[in-house]
């Protein structure tokens, strides 16, 4: 395990070569992982000793884990955050916008009581995108503005996290139908 | 790992589901979320003129910890005042249902939950004895 | 370089030598072994001229074995120890299997077969196949093979990869590693040399379904999501036509009548991809004809069952229908006329065919065989798979939750902590399942892994971090530290549908192909490999990056070198692989130095491409 941990990488950024920074290029950063990984994969062990492939297995962990992390414009922020030292608090925290929570409850309502109902599934769908377009917007803003958008961007995260959350549950609705 | 049935009990027979009049003034709602699963839940306690929680209701989206903590929550704050519903612990609830690490934010959504129902209730009968 | 004095003359590996290698593909019906020669890939047949090998193994009671077509005619006569399509079995419980035409022992774990020759599991069943194809490999190609690709459905969840590896290890095969069906298929159409696109490989064979959405770029196959239905097949087209025959005429009531209809079935399905209508006779039966739009009537709602499965792929991958660039089409079932109409209804667009679809699956595990041995002019293409399915461990009696999610590209890890519950708790126990449901008893049981070693702590004190690995075969593995003191756990894994490694030390000692050398005799045999293994790594790299090596390390290594290569001409198992473990050690910080120096040099070849 000490090998997994001694990693040539400060964070995810460095690991591709990338600026510390919420502004990705998702074609960018598939390609490096792409690179990154061929040197690495277990394949390109297949005759090496047990090391060589226990290593290349936890390295190319590593690459996929820091990914998925990158890639993804919530996990990012949270990591951004993590990094400067600001926790997201999503275990612990539940104090939320009591208007938010409101919304949440009745768009989990409407989809409740509209399984069966492809149009207004579709209405929600489109409420739903616009919501979390708006927000990752905003999210990004935030970010750029460096320390002083901190809190407002913790607060995006873990709104974003609710809906994530509603959004899975839309498409499986969608898939059923 | 010796765990009892009780989570798998109150998940898939959840007690008390449901909702009452937010707008009576002896209701208390509490609205609460968890981040870490994108859970929300919604409790209600109908209070007596002594200060007694005569029923709960709630209404959870979210996992199955979540739903168990909240249908458990309902059951015990029953016929409790609400200084005493005020006390109950997460870790009391984590520990009857045996819920894991990963999962003990679920307890603590329950009683933030019961909390913020407690708060409203008062917060209510407050501005309706200054209206009196 | 007194490093190097402890390679001796003739003790390095040929770098020149071509290395025997296969792609082997085990299927529900019948399997292949391909191999490249020549640059070419070849599907080697067996001395009638037959490619295909029938996944029919016979057991006799003297212990003796009938492997293929000999044993697919005894199917009628010999109904209960004749095994077919075997794979279905595969990592699955008896209370998983539903009606099965053989006799089935009473067994916890994986499902045992009662058959003349004992009880056999399927992973023994399917180790006889493999043998028979590592035979006919050898004989053709005049030599021990150094590897094999083995293809597997993408679908198939963790234990019946598991059961696939370990029927390789029973018949003295080496895997290379375990290749999605879907994925090989892709490779064999050469897709790997186009330059860039999305591909959808839509797979029915004789048990099992699956799709897969690759994304090729730069020689980068990505699988982007999986999906599929592991037991639904071709063999459900003909049960489905047998079923409606048996409606129409009478019920089979013998296992052998059964089997004939099965047949006729088949055979009426295969004739309808050509002609409009057929007859049929089955004696006691059934008696009259079938036509093709009546075929199509029945098995349309199976058709229909791996159409949803294709949305799912798509939406999972967010993509849609017209982004796909090719749809191929792999398995028998896909000659079925109306399965191509329908795939071409969904995709909108003609599939790809023109591999022989029963083929085109080894075909692609013999090239990636080839590069993984190191075989010169193979094309460089790296594959990358994703997990199918979620993996999770069990909470609060029933409930899980879920740790990695499918489709998640591997290999991956995932780290957990846990916490004792009582006073001086010395041992934890985490049952990890496989699924996309919420309870437990809804998804696949995989193992249960008890942790022992927690150092006596107060309740709630320690704090154990459980790691979860998946490696490139999608085969898991776990362990456990302890974080205040830093003791490593000791696991114990029971798996549920699997075999544990003492089962397959005793199916080793007893099995015929072994009878010769005993399993201490392997055993030491397997040390020895990889302690040649180890030191020539630790060389070449010293050689390579010695300038990588920290004050003394290099001494060190050395040292522990020179004593794995005196164990390793003893004849002590213990003694050798201590003697490895040492040296790996000693150079496992320098050889994980090497590997990022590796990532390193790939990311500074990237800015410089940018810079241009």
């Amino acid at each position: 395990m000490t090998q997994a941990e001694r990693c040539v990488a400060r964070n995810h950024f460095e690991l591709f070569g990338l600026p510390v920074g919420y502004d990705i290029d998702e074609r960018d950063l598939a390609r490096r992982h792409r690179e990154l990984i061929s040197t690495c994969h277990p394949d390109r062990f297949a005759q090496a000793s047990a090391q060589e492939r226990r290593l290349a297995v936890q390295k190319s962990a590593a690459l996929n884990e820091a990914l998925k992390v990158l890639q993804d414009p919530v996990a990012r922020a949270r990591y951004l955050l993590e990094l400067a030292g600001v926790s997201t608090g999503e275990e612990t925290d539940t104090v939320m916008d009591p208007a938010f929570l409101i919304q949440q409850m009745e768009w989990r309502e409407a989809l409740e009581e509209n399984r069966d109902n492809p149009a207004r599934l579709s209405s929600l769908m489109d409420e739903w995108t616009a919501m979390t377009a708006a927000r990752q917007r905003e999210l990004a803003g935030h970010l750029r503005a460096g320390a002083a958008g901190y809190p407002q961007a913790r607060r995006l995260v873990r709104e974003l996290q609710f809906l994530r959350r509603f959004g899975d549950e839309l498409d499986e609705a969608h898939l059923e139908t | 790992m010796a765990y009892g049935t009780k989570v798998l009990d109150h998940y898939e027979n959840p007690r008390n589901v449901g909702s009452f009049d937010k707008n009576d003034p002896s209701i208390g709602t509490g609205m609460v979320g968890a981040p870490a699963c994108g859970d929300v839940m919604k409790l209600q306690i109908r209070v007596n003129d002594e200060g007694v929680i005569e029923e709960a209701r709630f209404k959870t989206y979210g996992c199955g910890s979540a739903i168990a903590s909240s249908s458990l929550l309902t059951e015990w704050v029953k016929g409790k005042t609400l200084d005493e519903a005020g006390q109950i612990k997460n870790t009391e609830i984590a520990e009857e249902l045996a819920l894991p690490p990963v999962k003990i934010h679920c307890s603590v959504l329950a009683e933030d939950a019961i909390k913020a129902a407690i708060a409203d209730y008062r917060k209510k009968s407050s501005k309706s004895a200054d209206a009196a | 370089m007194a490093l190097l004095q402890i390679s001796e003359p003739g003790q390095s590996p040929m770098p020149h030598a071509r290395r025997l290698a296969a792609g082997i593909d085990l299927g529900t019906t019948n399997s292949l072994i391909a191999t490249v020669d020549g640059g070419a890939v070849r599907v080697l047949a067996d001395e009638t001229g037959a490619a295909l090998l029938p996944s029919v193994v016979r057991f006799f009671d003297s212990g003796e074995v009938a492997v293929g077509s000999a044993a697919q005619a005894a199917e009628i006569e010999d109904p209960l120890n004749t095994i077919a399509s075997v794979k279905r079995l595969m990592g699955r419980g008896r209370d998983e299997v539903g009606q099965v035409p053989y006799a089935l022992a009473d067994s916890e774990g994986m499902v045992r077969l009662k058959t003349a020759g004992g009880d056999k599991t399927p992973v023994e069943v399917s180790a006889h196949i493999l043998a028979a194809l590592k035979t006919r490999a050898e004989d053709a190609l005049g030599g021990p093979l150094t590897g094999v690709v083995i293809t597997v459905p993408a679908y198939f969840d963790e234990a019946q990869r598991q059961a696939t590896k370990d029927a390789a290890r029973l018949a003295g095969l080496t895997v290379l590693r375990l290749l999605s069906e879907p994925t090989a298929a892709a490779v064999a159409y050469g897709l790997d040399r186009q330059p860039e696109g999305l591909y959808c490989i839509y797979d029915l064979g004789g048990g099992t379904f699956d799709v897969s959405l690759l994304r090729l770029s730069q020689g980068v196959f990505e699988v982007l999501a999986t999906g599929g239905d592991a037991r639904l097949g071709g063999d459900d087209f003909d049960a489905a036509v047998a079923a409606d025959l048996e409606a129409h005429g009478r019920r089979a009531t013998t296992a052998e009548s059964a089997r004939a209809l099965l047949r006729a079935a088949r055979t009426a399905r295969e004739q309808l991809t050509t002609q409009e209508t057929v007859s049929i006779d089955v004696p006691g039966v059934f008696a009259g004809t079938l036509s093709r739009d009546e075929l199509n009537a029945l098995i349309d709602p199976l058709i229909e069952r791996t159409l949803a499965p294709c949305r799912r792929v798509l939406k999972d991958a967010g993509v849609r229908v017209a982004d796909v660039s090719e749809v191929v089409l792999v398995g028998g079932a896909t000659r079925t006329p109306r399965v191509r109409e329908r795939v071409e209804g969904l995709f909108r667009k003609a599939p790809l065919n023109d591999i022989d679809p029963d083929q085109v699956v080894a075909v692609g595990a013999a090239r990636q065989a080839d590069l993984l041995v190191g075989n010169a002019g193979a094309t460089d293409m790296l594959l990358l798979d994703v997990i199918p399915l979620s993996l999770g461990i069990e909470i609060m009696g029933g409930l899980v939750e879920r740790i990695i999610p499918r489709n998640a590209p591997i290999p991956t890890t995932r780290a957990q902590e846990f916490t004792t519950y009582k006073d001086g708790q010395t041992a934890l126990a985490v049952h990890v399942v496989q699924g996309e449901r919420d309870l437990v008893t809804d998804c696949r049981s995989l193992a249960r892994f008890t942790l022992r070693g927690i150092p006596p702590m107060a309740a709630g004190a320690a704090r154990i971090r459980v790691t979860y690995q998946v490696d490139a075969d999608g085969l898991l593995s776990v362990s456990a530290q302890e974080l205040s003191s830093g003791a490593e756990s000791e696991i114990t894994v029971k798996p549920s549908y699997g075999l544990t490694d003492a089962d397959i030390e005793r199916m080793l000692s007893e099995s015929m192909a072994h009878a010769a050398t005993d399993a201490a005799e392997r055993a030491w045999r397997e040390q020895v490999v990889e302690a040649d293994r180890m030191i020539d790594a630790v060389l070449a790299a010293i050689a390579a990056d010695g300038r990588l090596l920290a004050e003394g390390e290099g001494e060190a290594i050395a040292t522990h070198a020179r004593a794995l290569r005196a164990a390793r001409d003893g004849r002590d198992v213990t003694a050798i692989r201590r003697a490895i473990e040492a040296l790996d050690r000693a150079s496992a910080a320098f050889a994980a130095r090497r590997m990022d120096e590796g990532l390193r040099r790939a990311m500074a070849g990237h800015s410089i491409q940018e810079f241009r």
